[in-house]
């Protein structure tokens, strides 16, 4: 329980964060892709900047996680069997939407009504992909 | 440099420390759309939702997707414009269709997009590019890289074509 209530509270910040960031104005997402403003670009940059040399460090000083007092899991995603078209497909719905899969809950909570369209796609096709896995594989 | 970026800059920065700080307090990744999967354990009996990384149901990771909405709302009523119901969308809106049913099939259409692509490639935009990029991971730079490009060519032929 504790687990989760911290993860709660984690959310709560990073979801601040993504609304602090710019990540869920719609426009902004446009304006980007259309080469008219590049503020994500430039959130993003500085986000994976900051990460980087973060993790270089955390990796040097070895610290325990706090909830866990074990070492901190850096294994990296790995390649799954059909990524390219994942990707691809997971780009149309950003560039349809300008929302994804962490900000489209940060906007129901802004009062945007677009994030409840869009949660319910998500968990949609999450699930479709739960019902057709077998069959990819 | 340009002021005007400056909250830009701070916000990625923050956004950085923020991968680092869930690191060091649970031991993970920070990730958004795999919770998507741990919410459909509770609603879908498909086996895929109850093993793997989906073997325990009531994940963390659920409940940071249930903390994001509520940070949503503590940024809009505190440093933004106060709380509001809106259904718009700014310059998508002279692009996508009109009626409020249209816009949210639409909706519907891009989310289902999102969630399937995410399983598809194993990550979505936090896991592959925030935690990703910063593990210097070449899996999620490659991921990374095509969901922006797809994601510039939509755009262009949306607000272009």
């Amino acid at each position: 329980m504790r687990n989760n209530l911290i993860s709660l509270l984690l959310g709560t910040l990073f979801g601040f964060l993504l609304a602090f960031a710019g990540a869920t104005n719609f426009s902004l997402h446009a304006e980007l892709f259309l080469f008219e403003n590049f503020w994500l670009l430039f959130v993003m940059g500085t986000a994976v900047a900051t990460g980087i040399t973060g993790v270089y460090l955390l990796k040097q000083w070895q610290p325990n996680a706090l909830l866990t007092q074990q070492s901190i899991d850096f294994s990296p995603k790995g390649m799954t069997p059909n990524l390219l078209m994942g990707a691809l497909l997971f780009g149309i719905g950003w560039g349809m939407s300008a929302a994804c899969p962490g900000t489209a809950p940060t906007m129901i909570g802004e009062g945007k009504l677009e994030g409840l369209f869009l949660v319910t796609g998500i968990i949609l096709g999450t699930a479709a992909f739960g019902k057709i896995e077998q069959s990819l594989r | 440099m340009n002021d005007a970026i400056t909250p830009a800059l701070l916000g990625g920065f923050f956004l950085g420390l923020f991968v680092l700080l869930h690191f060091w307090i649970t031991g993970r990744a920070v990730g958004c759309s795999s919770a998507y999967g741990n919410f459909c354990a509770y609603t879908f009996n498909t086996p895929f939702f109850h093993r793997g990384e989906f073997a325990v149901r009531n994940h963390p990771r659920l409940w940071l997707l249930f903390g994001l909405p509520l940070g949503g709302f503590l940024h809009v009523t505190f440093l933004g414009n106060g709380f509001h119901f809106s259904f718009n969308m700014g310059v998508y809106d002279a692009i996508i269709p009109s009626t409020p049913s249209a816009k949210g099939l639409w909706l519907l259409l891009a989310g289902f997009l999102l969630g399937f692509g995410a399983r598809l490639a194993g990550a979505c935009t936090t896991g592959h590019v925030l935690v990703g990029v910063a593990l210097l991971n070449p899996i999620s730079l490659m991921a990374g890289a095509i969901f922006f490009v797809s994601a510039l060519i939509t755009t262009q032929l949306l607000f272009l074509g």
